[in-house]
């Protein structure tokens, strides 16, 4: 429950006046209250303000805002959450594009600075007209954290003396003034860095420009980017982006080229970070190693699953051969044409010949129709995709894996053939067996598994499951490793089995030649329905993936 | 003796409302500039032979630059009026003149197009450079201003953050070679 000082009066005119600050037409819900985290805890560690991008709803700690002596501040505060909505970020794809290049300049930062970098822009905005209600909010924060840490850490003190600079206030005015010479004294230049960051920051012409130069000086107030976490009022306010956010954003980097160029030429960016070249899966990896929680790994995974899905549109996406609606050729049978009929579709030449001297009292018409092709569905077996994830691949979550990238585009092929695919990821023991999967989704997220031990066939998985289904399509992704699985005793018997229950099995192994793989598998390439295909590059396993899922199911 | 106060924002706000024209060619510039400060009875403009001598004092492209942007300025704002209004009969105009681009010496046309902060350095200098005063400031407080708005002095002072910022990056650097060396061996996959 609000205080009896803020009244829904006050809040109401507090927020019309807000609303009329950002020159825009928005439509927002009227503040609510914060409900505190941790009710039984100090409030110091909650959140004065924040807004929820999702659902667009502010929430005010009043509580808070009242103990730190800042209540006449309301107004700006809610221009600022305002300002989040309005303008920056506006949207969490912006914010996700920041992250991925912050953590590009900055890899491994524990906390996003992107939050402090929205506050940067927003409150040059709000501090137009109620500069002195933020100082006032700032000062607060510092006055209710006195005590719990005795010393206010160098980027907030950077930040503060920011907007000393930009809002004209004596040095000291809301940084800490016991801590200025010391800061001097560590960070050489530390005021006239300030004051040129904020003589600069906001008349910089592009965003992107603004986040370069932002991070470029930020980071030297930042002693080791794995442990900066920072509690700032208004400092952790706007939401995180989902996985399209992120998704979209990682394939945003030729958006950032230009500006990169151009930081770097004006000296901005010394970090190491900037001018790598980097895979896709290291950005993925750069973008959510540092996030805590399980979440992480979920997020990881789901991005790396669409980074796959796109690498296997690339091998099976084709134009259509035939257009959806094919062009009117085929003449059908000739009838006879009546009074009423369109004279046009009478085929003179067929009356003539059929009728002679009567052509023109009975006049035979033809039309024209289309030829539409036969269904192609050819009753496409079930498919179980057996995919070898010894230590001699790399993890795909890493670095690209050119088996699993293989398996992802057979059953990607193989179910958009409306067939069901089963995966089987082996290693050394315990091989993962999947369900039989009816969607691509699904599929491609039990394929990114990975084991990474020694290599051992699971023959007796084989065995059982070519007697559960007996019809499969069975196809081994492995490389040389397999051969000599194959090659001890007993195992050989199993595969024939195997390969005789089902409707085709395909050994599909990496290898310099298919030499010695013709002299190992020589008992089952004797049997009708055995194939083995053997591929010499990693990188032509997605190709070669392609062309197999043609040739196994599409005739 | 007339005494006109300069009010900066209100030239700022007439300046963004200004078109955006082409440079003004040089001599036109320096005819404007010397027209301002024959709106003053008594005083007399530069002489030929004081441009002259002040294109041999700067010597490079920069300055012809920032005259027109004072000629642009002049002509688009009420800084001429307020510059006609402060000068006093018998002013050394060439002393004014000179004084005003030595004190804005790396500021560059666009700075000042676009840059809020440049655009208020530039105005506030020219105000100092006639020996003007600040609408609703005291001279203390101008100056104070001016100061924290120098950005001559800014770029001077920074010089000495670049060498500890240097030092600190190839820090970073080493630290950060090190994470990843550390991250690759953690991945660590056998070839």
């Amino acid at each position: 429950m609000s205080p009896p000082r803020f009244t829904p009066e006050s809040i109401h005119q507090c927020w019309q006046q807000a609303l009329a600050l950002w020159d825009v037409r928005v439509q927002l819900s009227p503040p609510e209250p914060h409900v505190p985290f941790r009710p039984d805890a100090a409030h110091q560690n909650e959140p004065l303000a924040y807004i929820d991008l999702e659902k667009r709803q502010v929430f005010v700690h009043f509580e808070l805002l009242e103990a730190m002596g800042a209540a006449g501040s309301l107004t700006a505060v809610l221009a600022h959450e305002i300002g989040h909505h309005a303008r920056f970020p506006h949207t969490l794809g912006w914010d996700a594009e920041l992250r991925v290049q912050e953590q590009r300049l900055l890899p491994g930062l524990k906390q996003s600075l992107t939050n402090l970098f929205y506050d940067l822009q927003v409150n040059e905005v709000v501090g137009r007209t109620h500069a002195e209600d933020l100082c006032e909010v700032y000062r607060g924060f510092q006055r209710v954290r006195k005590g719990r840490t005795a010393e206010v850490s160098p980027l907030f003190c950077f930040y503060l003396a920011l907007y000393e600079e930009l809002w004209g206030r004596p040095p000291g005015d809301l940084a800490p003034k016991a801590q200025l010479g010391l800061l001097e004294e560590r960070y050489p230049g530390f005021r006239a860095e300030a004051r040129m960051f904020a003589q600069t920051f906001w008349a910089l012409p592009s965003p992107r420009l603004q986040f370069l130069y932002f991070c470029g000086t930020f980071i030297r107030y930042i002693d080791s980017p794995g442990d900066v976490t920072y509690l700032l009022p208004l400092g952790g306010d706007v939401s995180l982006p989902d996985v399209d956010d992120l998704d979209s954003a990682l394939q945003s980097g030729g958006r950032w080229e230009d500006a990169l160029d151009e930081a770097k030429e004006r000296g901005w960016l010394d970090m190491p970070g900037a001018s790598k070249d980097e895979g896709e899966l290291d950005r993925i990896q750069r973008v959510t190693e540092h996030l805590p929680g399980a979440g992480s790994g979920k997020l990881r995974r789901a991005l790396v699953g669409r980074h796959y899905r796109r690498l296997v549109d690339r091998h099976l996406l084709k134009l259509p051969t035939a257009p959806s609606q094919p062009e009117p050729y085929l003449r059908t049978t000739p009838q006879a044409w009546e009074y009423g009929d369109d004279p046009s579709a009478i085929d003179w030449t067929l009356t003539v010949l059929a009728k002679g001297h009567l052509a023109a009292a009975e006049p035979l018409r033809r039309e024209l129709e289309a030829d539409v092709p036969p269904p192609s569905e050819l009753g496409v077996p079930s498919v179980e995709v057996y995919l070898d994830t010894s230590g001699s691949m790399p993890n795909p979550e890493q670095q690209l894996n050119a088996m699993t990238l293989a398996a992802q585009v057979l059953s990607a092929s193989a179910l958009r053939k409306k067939a069901t695919v089963r995966g089987i990821v082996y290693s050394h023991v315990d091989p993962l067996v999947s369900p039989w999967m009816y969607d691509e989704e699904t599929a491609r997220d039990f394929l990114l598994h990975y084991i990474g031990g020694g290599t051992l066939f699971p023959f007796d998985v084989l065995e059982t499951l070519s007697r559960e289904r007996p019809d499969a399509l069975r196809v081994i992704i492995s490389d040389s490793d397999f051969l000599a699985n194959v090659a001890a005793e007993g195992n050989m018997k199993l595969l024939v089995e195997a390969v005789r229950r089902s409707r085709a099995l395909v050994a599909f192994l990496a290898l310099p030649d298919d030499q010695r793989a013709r002299k190992v598998l020589a008992p089952v390439l004797k049997e009708r329905r055995f194939r083995l295909v053997v591929v010499k590059w990693l990188s032509d396993f997605g190709p070669a993936a392609a062309a197999l899922s043609r040739a196994l199911l599409e005739n | 003796m007339r005494f006109d106060l300069f009010d900066i924002r209100l030239i700022q706000k007439q300046l963004a409302a200004a078109p955006i024209v082409s440079p003004y060619p040089h001599d036109l510039a320096v005819a404007i500039i010397c027209d301002t400060f024959r709106l003053t009875e008594g005083v007399r403009p530069p002489t030929l032979a004081d441009w002259r001598d002040l294109e041999q004092r700067y010597k490079h492209p920069l300055w012809k630059e920032q005259v027109a942007m004072l000629a642009h300025v002049l002509v688009s704002t009420s800084l001429r009026e307020d510059t006609a209004g402060t000068l006093r009969r018998g002013a050394n105009t060439r002393q004014i003149v000179q004084d005003f681009f030595d004190a804005i010496e790396p500021l560059t046309a666009e700075m000042v197009r676009s840059n809020a902060f440049r655009q208020e350095e530039f105005l506030r200098k020219w105000v100092r450079a006639v020996d003007g005063l600040v609408k609703d400031e005291a001279a203390r407080d101008s100056a104070a201003r001016l100061d924290q708005l120098d950005y001559k002095k800014a770029t001077y002072e920074l010089k000495r953050a670049e060498h500890a910022r240097k030092k600190e990056a190839e820090k970073r650097e080493k630290a950060i070679a090190e994470a990843e060396k550390r991250a690759a061996e953690a991945r660590g996959w056998r070839e």
